[in-house]
C-alpha cells in the first residue's frame, strides 16, 4: 500500500461505481447533489477547480466509454459554442433520459436553455441521444470558425436541408457561439425554403441571422467579430449543402 | 478516502486517494512515476497521456477511485531494464527531442497510433498526435520518429 494521496484533507466526497443503468440512476434519485462522471472531460477539471459535489457516480462500468468524452456529458454541460451544440440542433436530434421513476425523450430545441442549462433533472441520467430516421435523405453542413485549426470554435454554423422535386421543402439552420445557446434563425430557415440553387438566396436571409445573434465578447473574439462571422459561415454552410443536395 | 487496486507498469498497487483525485495526481505523488508531465491538467495538452487498457487516455481525466483493476503503462513502462523501447529509440534516433517537457506524452500517444495502425500514413500520423500539444512546436521530427518507428517495428517482426 503506497501513502495515501491528501490524507486529512479528503473532503469525504462518496463515489459510486454503478454497472447497470437501473444501479445508476437509483443513485441519482438518493441525492440531489451526487454528479455522472462518464468520460471525465468535463467534470473531472471541474473538480480539480474545486468542484466538491456530494458524490460521484461513475458510469464506466454501466455502458461503452471508451476513454474519452461522451456525446452526452457534452449534451448536458450545454456550451453554446461547442461543435455539438449547433450540429445536433440542426439534425434536430432527441435526448433520452431515465430517472428511478420512469423514461422521457426531448427534442434537443426544448433540452438545451443556457449555457450549462438545460431541462435534464439532477435524478436523471441521458441514457442516449438520437437523430432523426431519415437525416440521410436530406444534405447538410457543418461548418465551424476558429483561431488556430483544432482550437474550439469561436462561432459555429450547422445546416440541415431536405429536398422535394428539386428545391428545398425544409430547412434547420443552426448558429453557435453567438449567444447562451446555439439558435436557429427562424426567419432564414424560411428564406430558404423552395429554393433550387443557393444563388437565389437574398442577402436579407444573412441580415436576418445577424439581427437574431446574441453574441458576447469574451476571451475567443469580440460580439461584433462573431456576428460578422456569420454571414460568411452561412453562406458557406449553405453552399456546401446546396451542392449535396443538387447531386 | 478509497483505496483503489490496479496494475501499473506490471506492478499490482493499491492508492488511497480521495474520489476526485486523478490518475495523475497518484503517479506525481504516491506511485513516484514522473515521467508521466503535467501540462495544463484540464485534458488539452496531452502531455500526461498513458496507456489504460491498451487506450490513450489523459492522467488527468482519469479518477483514482475509477480504475480497479486496471492496466495502466505509462512512459516508464515502455522500457524494460532501461532499454528504450522502439518508439522511444525512434525519438532519439531522429532527434525528436525539443525541450522534452511533452515527449512523454507524445511517446505514448505515438505508441497507441502504431498499435491500432502500424503503418500509418504521415497524414494519419498528423490525426493521432494531434491532441498532444509541444510549446516548441517542433513536430516534424516527432512526425519522422513515429514513422522511422513504424519502419522499425516492422523489420522487427519480420
Amino acid at each position: 500500500m503506497d501513502s495515501p494521496l491528501d490524507g486529512p484533507r479528503d473532503p469525504g466526497m462518496r463515489f459510486f461505481l454503478p454497472t447497470t443503468v437501473d444501479e445508476a440512476v437509483d443513485l441519482l434519485g438518493v441525492a440531489a447533489g451526487y454528479v455522472c462522471v462518464a468520460g471525465g472531460g468535463l467534470i473531472v477539471p471541474s473538480l480539480r477547480s474545486g468542484a466538491r459535489p456530494a458524490g460521484l457516480v461513475s458510469l464506466r462500468r454501466v455502458g461503452v466509454i471508451r476513454n474519452m468524452t461522451t456525446i452526452g456529458g457534452t449534451v448536458c454541460r450545454a456550451d453554446p459554442s461547442a461543435d455539438y451544440s449547433a450540429a445536433l440542433l440542426a439534425a434536430g436530434a432527441t435526448i433520452h433520459l431515465r430517472a428511478k421513476d420512469g423514461e422521457r425523450s426531448v427534442a434537443i430545441d426544448d433540452f438545451v436553455l443556457g449555457d450549462n442549462k438545460t431541462a435534464r433533472r439532477a435524478d436523471e441520467l441521458v441514457t442516449s441521444v438520437s437523430l432523426p430516421r431519415d437525416l440521410g435523405r436530406g444534405s447538410g453542413a457543418y461548418i465551424r470558425f476558429s483561431r488556430v485549426d483544432g482550437d474550439s470554435p469561436v462561432v459555429t454554423v450547422a445546416v440541415r436541408l431536405e429536398w422535394r422535386d428539386g428545391v428545398v421543402r425544409s430547412a434547420r439552420i443552426a448558429v453557435g457561439g453567438c449567444g447562451p445557446k446555439a439558435f436557429r434563425p427562424g426567419e432564414a430557415e424560411s428564406l430558404v425554403c423552395g429554393r433550387a440553387r443557393v444563388e437565389e438566396i437574398p442577402a436579407a436571409l444573412f441580415d436576418s441571422a445577424v439581427a437574431e445573434a446574441r453574441p458576447v465578447s469574451d476571451i475567443k473574439g469580440s460580439a461584433d467579430h462573431r456576428r460578422r462571422l456569420i454571414p460568411g459561415l452561412l453562406r458557406r454552410a449553405l453552399a456546401q449543402g446546396f451542392a449535396a443536395g443538387a447531386s | 478516502m478509497i483505496a483503489t487496486r490496479f496494475n501499473v507498469n506490471g506492478e499490482d498497487r493499491v492508492v488511497q486517494a480521495p474520489a476526485h483525485r486523478t490518475l495523475l495526481d497518484a503517479l506525481r505523488g504516491p506511485l513516484a512515476l514522473n515521467g508521466t508531465k503535467k501540462g495544463c491538467d484540464i485534458g488539452a495538452c496531452g502531455s500526461c497521456n498513458v496507456l489504460l487498457d491498451g487506450v490513450v487516455v489523459r492522467a488527468c481525466l482519469v479518477l483514482v477511485a475509477d480504475l480497479a483493476g486496471a492496466d495502466v503503462r505509462t512512459i516508464e513502462g515502455l522500457a524494460s531494464d532501461l532499454v528504450p523501447g522502439i518508439v522511444q529509440q525512434a525519438f532519439i534516433d531522429a532527434g525528436a527531442i525539443q525541450c522534452g517537457f511533452c515527449m512523454p506524452g507524445m511517446i505514448v500517444a505515438a505508441t497507441g497510433l502504431l498499435k491500432d495502425n502500424p503503418s500509418p500514413t504521415v497524414d494519419e500520423v498528423r490525426a493521432g498526435l494531434a491532441g498532444t500539444l509541444c510549446r516548441c512546436s517542433g513536430y516534424v521530427k516527432v512526425i519522422e520518429a513515429v514513422l522511422m518507428a513504424a519502419r522499425l517495428a516492422k523489420g522487427a517482426s519480420s
